[in-house]
């Protein structure tokens, strides 16, 4: 935790806003609005056994593969703790899917164990 | 790993440009560069919510971005054609080329500026209008029917997408003056139209349309030549974004 907020790790998730690619007549590739934390730029500092998120890529789409990229901006509700002066992202950070702009809520750590 | 701060110099946030398809210059810059990413070579790409490089398959994904291959210097202008329509423009820096999978996650410094507006503080968003209005299926000196008379202008691909919707700011208008004598004529004035009034259609390798679902209900006096006119307006100031297309026609 940083503060009151859950810290993310790869794995953790979102929703974007649904890209469509091709437009009409062709039907999108994929509109679905799922994301998540692919890759986090740190890969050195973990939580439960995952790299924690420092910024990184995310993916948009019917998860668990997802079609379009998107990365993760500076964290805006973290403004003090960081791993190589890269604030530490926690939950309700953005991140921005690329083909469309949309903006992605994170609303899910991704800390929660497998089962 | 480093956060690489970005800044979009053009085009700027709420750009309204007149006429399609145009051209728009995208030029960026580092606002700051952490020292652990100088020294490193850095790719830079642009994205439009309009532009996606899909194969004529429609399902193949060639690429993401507007450019093909990555810029090496965001402050040179890099010209791309958009048409018309809203888009949100995003401008991203990493530390790889491509845009394969494999080049995605192998990215450890980077950043990204632009996109939608959520009203978060902090962003700093990037959407721009581009107005265009074209008339479709009915042409200069054509004699039609007022039974017969259908409104029909290019509309932008994404019309049908209800989240296109949040972002756009383009509206239609319609007018139909008499031309010549009598001068007395019925006049007709569609004023700004919403969403619901028009009907989109796409085929495929055709000019997507918006038609004017009520067609206006003009009396038999509205006979001989008549001006159509159509307007795409800006709807939050239909002064700034203003086109306007004109096609004069005999109706009968």
């Amino acid at each position: 935790m940083v503060d009151a907020a859950e810290v993310l790790v790869e794995g953790a998730t979102g929703k974007g806003i649904p890209v469509i690619q091709p437009p009409p007549p062709a039907g999108p590739i994929d509109d679905g609005t799922d994301v998540k934390v692919q890759k986090s730029f740190n890969s050195t500092i973990k939580a439960n056994g995952k790299n924690i998120v420092a910024l990184g890529i995310c993916i948009q789409g019917t998860l668990p593969n997802g079609t379009w990229p998107g990365m993760i901006l500076e964290s805006t509700v973290n403004k003090t703790v960081t791993i190589n002066q890269v604030r530490i992202n926690v939950v309700g950070d953005t991140a921005i899917t690329l083909p469309n702009g949309g903006i992605v809520n994170f609303k899910a750590s991704g800390q929660a164990v497998e089962v | 790993m480093a956060f690489i701060k970005l800044k979009i110099e053009e085009p700027i946030h709420d750009a309204v440009i007149v006429g399609a398809p145009v051209v728009v210059n995208f030029r960026g810059k580092v606002e700051s560069l952490p020292e652990e990413a100088s020294g490193i070579a850095l790719y830079y790409r642009w994205y439009s919510s309009s532009v996606a490089r899909i194969a004529s398959d429609n399902t193949t994904i060639e690429g993401y971005s507007m450019n093909k291959a990555a810029l090496g210097v965001p402050e040179n202008p890099f010209p791309h054609a958009l048409g018309m329509g809203s888009h949100v423009i995003t401008f991203a820096v990493c530390d790889h080329p491509g845009e394969t999978d494999d080049d995605f996650t192998s990215i450890r410094h980077g950043g990204v500026t632009g996109g939608r507006c959520s009203g978060r503080p902090g962003e700093h968003p990037c959407v721009i209008h581009v107005f265009k209005a074209n008339i479709l299926e009915l042409t200069q000196g054509q004699v039609v029917s007022r039974a017969g008379l259908k409104l029909i202008a290019e509309a932008p691909s994404a019309w049908s997408d209800n989240s296109y919707h949040e972002i756009n700011r383009l509206a239609y208008r319609w007018k139909l003056e008499p031309v010549g004598s009598p001068a007395s004529r019925p006049e007709f004035d569609s004023n700004m139209l919403a969403r619901e009034e028009l009907t989109f259609n796409a085929e495929l390798n055709m000019l997507p349309t918006v038609s004017y679902t009520d067609t206006p209900m003009l009396p038999p006096s509205a006979t001989g030549q008549y001006r159509i006119s159509l307007f795409v307006v800006d709807k939050n100031d239909p002064v700034i974004g203003q086109h306007q297309d004109t096609r004069t026609v005999t109706l009968t």
